[in-house]
């Protein structure tokens, strides 16, 4: 139940967070790693839990069936059989239910937390990283932008398309250097549910998924400390805008991961972006 | 000597430490504070050294030498070659490269400048 005791250890904030899935504010990095620590604790030990709770359901549905058996030819068996069996289906169908309710559906351990920890690295000391995540999964309803009108296609004699759209991280901070780093993460996925009725006459309907992970970085470089010369990318495939100032050089660039599921990318994306912005800037010699 | 601790923070921009030294690293010599000692290590090397010596990076993230673990795999990786606004060019060598400032003027306001640094403006409309 380890689970329980992560979630009884956590702040009123941080259960807050877990309820509505939300949080949006200033704090400096280390501060958010210790907000988000927990949580991330938390929901990884609730995943294992619900994990484990599938297997308990089925093996307690499978008891539950044979103990009606056994009620007819052992009664002296079957009676606790099936009192186990639906203590066990009933009491795992809560757990089941009440840990799916605060399960954030981003992988806060996989991305956001490393991502934390790297940008802390390079955070201005005391200063405040500006954060909103949205946590509620890239197919939460609220995100739903569009659906098509229900079209045949092949085999498959109903196919819905629905489009969902929505920023799930983005983060502003001030880095030691004297640069500003702005970064912003948004999924596009479109869903299709495509129905068919097999050859014994049984309809199946299939999910499918298609995400698309637009990542955005801006990097204010200090015009007093980088040379950001224009010109246009190397060979890579995301977008690159450079804008030299005097004051200060700004570099944004844009990629777009595509996958075939739900998944929450790398690290290494953002990283790989922000150190594609910082590549094209060349520390000013003897200014 | 310097009695501050000469070990590299940041990851795209590095920089000295500049903390006080608790005690030198036993490999690279170099005065290391606590928060630099590598745990992992009981604390007899700095955390550097320690990412160095080290076959198979940490995959905790809350332990203190993951970012350097990181770190180190990301340059050696060829994925980044970070630019180093520090002075420490003498006591300690890493099989990665940096870029340098020629460090003539205004090396004391690293850390400290951040005129305009908070002019907005968004991004999110491209």
């Amino acid at each position: 139940m380890n689970a329980y005791a992560a979630y009884r250890a956590l702040t009123a904030e941080q259960k807050q967070v877990l309820r509505t899935k939300q949080i949006e504010g200033e704090h400096t990095p280390s501060e958010w790693l210790a907000l988000l620590g927990p949580v991330a604790a938390y929901d990884q030990s609730g995943d294992k839990l619900r994990k484990v709770g599938c297997i308990l359901l089925v093996i307690s549905a499978f008891a539950l069936f044979a103990s009606f058996f056994l009620l007819g030819i052992i009664p002296l068996l079957g009676v606790p059989l099936l009192a186990l069996s639906l203590a066990v289906l009933l009491t795992t169908a809560f757990i089941y239910m009440t840990t799916s309710k605060l399960d954030v559906k981003i992988d806060l351990n996989k991305f956001v937390l490393p991502v934390l920890a790297i940008i802390r690295e390079d955070a201005a000391p005391g200063r405040a990283l500006r954060l909103a995540l949205d946590m509620r999964g890239s197919t939460a309803p609220e995100k739903q932008v569009s659906q098509s009108q229900p079209y045949a296609a092949g085999a498959y004699h109903k196919v819905v398309a629905t489009f969902y759209q929505g920023p799930w991280m983005s983060g502003d901070v001030a880095l030691a250097d004297g640069s500003r780093l702005s970064w912003r993460i948004v999924d596009a996925v479109r869903e299709l549910k495509k129905t068919k009725r097999n050859a014994r006459g049984k309809t199946k309907t299939k999910t499918r998924h298609k995400q698309k992970t637009h990542l955005y970085v801006q990097l204010g470089l200090p015009g007093s400390r980088y040379v950001v010369p224009p010109g246009p990318a190397a060979e890579s495939k995301d977008r690159l805008e450079v804008t030299p100032g005097e004051k200060r050089h700004t570099v944004k660039l844009h990629r777009v991961v595509e996958t075939r599921e739900l998944v929450t990318p790398e690290p290494q994306q953002l990283l790989d972006l922000i150190a594609a912005a910082f590549s094209r800037a060349t520390p000013a010699k003897g200014k | 000597m310097t009695n501050t601790c000469l070990c590299k923070r940041g990851f795209f921009v590095l920089r000295d430490c500049g903390q006080p030294a608790e005690k030198p690293c036993e490999r690279c010599v170099r005065p290391t504070c606590r928060e630099h000692l590598s745990p992992r290590t009981d604390l007899r090397l700095c955390v550097e050294c320690a990412a160095r010596e080290q076959a198979a990076a940490t995959d905790n993230i809350n332990d203190r030498d993951w970012p350097y673990d990181y770190r180190r795999r990301y340059y050696t990786d060829d994925r980044y070659t970070p630019i180093y606004l520090g002075s420490d060019t003498g006591t300690a060598f890493d099989d990665y490269d940096y870029r340098s400032f020629d460090r003539t003027v205004g090396d004391d306001q690293i850390e400290g400048d951040f005129a305009g640094a908070g002019a907005g403006g968004s991004f999110y409309d491209s």
